[in-house]
């Protein structure tokens, strides 16, 4: 991997014709894999093709769309974000002990967001100023966000009675659900924020070979602040979309869900290695968990095979990559 | 568990409370006739109180009952601890391995694994430390009491105030109902749900259609699934749901996808604020409750009897009840639903 880019560091924020192609292939293959499931689904599961059905789809996946989206961020720096799922807990639990207070939905809605993204500063700040390993530096927070989360919740379940805040993951808007409108504009800015703009060039350049991008003036640490700032900030909204929709604040809520994120960004093509990863990859990848679950749920499998088929694709996914990657390296 | 049931009722466990309590009030010292407590006092005796986790309301409930005890008869209680998560196995058994070197005169304790913690429950028990069991099993039998909900006889329970729901609702108790576990492989949700499928076989026109598993996530996915089992089967009577947060994520389901409370039932374990307001307003049909608090009460209760040289009971069943929207208001549905506030003495 190092060998590849460090031959070609005049390349890194462009990548070269044959990867180009090669990752257009295999987004297109997964968006043939999410339409063939949806067409077998739809001839096989009872009830796949309702609207009901879709809207349930729609609302599911959501909270982990938003997570993996800024997972994808990160995982294109070659870092990584084992946080994100206690930011969620954290925020959400924030969220409901501000609104059980009587604060302000919006103030509430405010401050909490503030607070989930200098938190992911934090971790950007420790991982670029004291040089420590990303996953080191978000393991840490997962423990330590989790461990307030539970203190501030006094291991309780907080309600709160705005019923303003929870209408808003219940209805839609256009008949979809208004939870996966936020996924969708979230994805839209964030695609336009990391594949048309200089600083999403930047986040890709990092990934590819660090030294190189400082050397080519990057501004190394503005970019790793960005990127966990980001994750941390989507993280906290996917923890007010989850308090919302549960219509109240659980301290244990969004435990393991940073490992949803990483596979289903991963599935859409972020390499852990870094300088790959798209947002419509990871939309599509968490758009497959999603009907692959549903579906296989309808069709009455036993409850565990799908969490093996996921596994089993992630495999599947990440050998083919690094099978094209063995195959570059050799020619 | 089928043993649970014997021994000692819970009428006659209330009224050893009640003798203790008024022990305590009357003399402050231990029974004297037991040789091994002879020179101690009852407020010198020590314990440590370990439950699986501190983070739920579950086990804070648990904690207050023994915290009650204890401050009812002016105990030394060294701590009152659990494991950052009922996942942590290697948590739990480094708490117990730290309760054993403070030499505590008894431990209350609810096991996280049935299996895990036998080795250090034998270790305590050897050390000559009366140990009280709470509302897990362990595959040991170096325990001096067991204190628990009998599950699969709550399961049953379930079952019945489901078949009841659906009969008020649609006149007969027939039709496809399904449920749905928090986790596979977990001893006591397996003797519940093997109770609601013994218990729904009372009931020749109800058929179980389908099954599902939450994968232990205790937002999110119970929400996904309970809908999946909604559109799999939309003629559904009825969804029994094995703990409190599959019966959220259920209760939740049902909004989200308009399911029409006046056809379909929902019953389930464990209360919540949320799911008591859901009750009253009918949206929830059934909260199969357990007491909690008696086993954190009756842990310590215990472990004094059996710390004085007295033999007690080796099991005893604290109970399940069903709260329904009938009874949501009844003295004994209070009581367990709020025993932070109803019963500060222990006793309801």
């Amino acid at each position: 991997m190092s060998q590849i880019v460090s031959g070609a560091p005049a390349a890194q924020s462009r990548p070269a014709r044959p990867r180009l192609s090669w990752e257009v292939a295999l987004r297109l293959g997964l968006l043939l894999i999410v339409i063939a499931l949806a067409i077998v689904f739809t001839l096989t599961a009872p009830g796949f093709l309702s609207p009901q059905n879709l809207e349930n789809n729609e609302r599911q996946m959501a909270v982990i769309g938003i997570l993996a989206i800024g997972e994808t961020f990160v995982i294109i720096t070659a870092g990584i974000d084992l946080s994100v799922g206690s930011m969620l807990g954290f925020s959400g639990i924030l969220m409901a002990l501000a609104l059980s207070h009587g604060i302000a939905i919006p103030l509430a809605l405010g401050a909490v967001l503030v607070i989930a993204t200098l938190l992911g500063l934090f971790n950007g700040l420790l991982i670029d100023t004291a040089a420590l390993p990303p996953f080191i530096v978000t393991l840490g927070m997962l423990g330590i966000l989790r461990g307030f989360t539970q203190i501030f919740g006094n291991g309780q379940q907080i309600g709160f009675g705005n019923s303003a805040f929870t209408d808003f993951a219940a209805d839609n808007f256009l008949g979809i659900p208004q939870l996966f409108w936020m996924l969708v504009i979230i994805a839209l800015l964030a695609a336009y924020l990391l594949h048309l703009t200089r600083r999403g060039r930047h986040v890709f350049a990092i990934g590819s070979n660090l030294e190189g991008a400082r050397r080519a003036g990057i501004n190394v640490r503005g970019v790793t602040l960005f990127v966990y700032a980001i994750s941390g900030l989507l993280a906290g909204i996917a923890g007010l979309l989850l308090t919302a929709r549960q219509a109240q604040g659980d301290p244990n809520a969004g435990t393991g869900y940073e490992l949803d994120a990483i596979a289903a960004a991963v599935l859409g093509g972020a390499s852990l290695f870094g300088a790959r990863g798209s947002i419509l990859g990871t939309f599509l990848g968490v758009l497959l968990v999603q009907i692959l679950t549903n579906g296989l749920n309808l069709l009455n499998f036993d409850p565990q095979v799908a969490r093996i088929v996921e596994g089993a694709l992630l495999i599947a996914f990440v050998y083919m990559d690094h099978w094209r990657k063995r195959r570059l390296a050799t020619a | 568990m089928t043993d649970r049931n014997g021994t000692f009722n819970r009428a006659g466990f209330i009224g050893l409370g009640s003798a203790l309590g008024a022990l305590s009030v009357s003399g402050g010292s231990l029974v004297a006739s037991a040789a091994s407590a002879a020179e101690k006092s009852l407020t010198d005796l020590k314990f440590v109180f370990i439950v699986k986790t501190v983070n739920s309301d579950y086990w804070q409930t648990c904690i207050a009952g023994g915290k009650a005890a204890q401050a009812q008869l002016g105990l030394k209680g060294l701590q009152f601890t659990g494991a950052n998560s009922e996942a942590n196995i290697q948590g739990q058994i480094a708490l117990v391995e730290d309760a054993l070197a403070k030499k505590p005169d008894f431990l209350v304790l609810a096991p996280t694994s049935a299996n895990a913690l036998d080795a250090t429950i034998d270790k305590v028990y050897k050390a000559g430390i009366k140990t009280i069991l709470i509302d897990s099993s362990a595959n040991t039998e170096s325990f001096d009491a067991f204190l628990a909900t009998d599950n699969h006889a709550g399961g049953m329970l379930a079952a019945k105030t489901l078949a009841e729901a659906i009969k008020k609702k649609t006149g007969a108790a027939a039709g496809q109902v399904a449920y749905v576990t928090f986790l596979s492989g977990v001893g006591s949700l397996t003797q519940r749900d093997q109770g609601f499928l013994d218990g729904i076989k009372a009931y020749p026109q109800i058929t179980v259609v389908g099954h599902q598993d939450a994968g232990g996530d205790q937002s999110q996915k119970p929400i996904g699934v309970v809908s999946d089992l909604l559109t799999r089967f939309p003629k559904l009577a009825g969804v029994f749901a094995d703990n409190l947060y599959t019966l959220e994520g259920a209760a939740t389901a049902f909004r989200e996808n308009h399911a029409d409370p006046k056809k379909i039932s929902l019953v389930g374990f464990d209360p919540s604020t949320k799911l008591v307001a859901d009750l009253k307003a009918g949206a929830v049909d059934g909260i199969i409750l357990q007491d909690p608090y008696q086993m954190g009460f009756g842990g310590v209760m215990y472990g004094i009897v059996a710390a004085a040289g007295i033999n007690v009971p080796k099991f005893l069943n604290t109970g399940v009840t069903a709260a329904t929207p009938d009874n949501a208001n009844s003295s004994l549905t209070q009581a367990l639903l709020n025993p932070m506030t109803q019963r500060h003495f222990g006793f309801s």
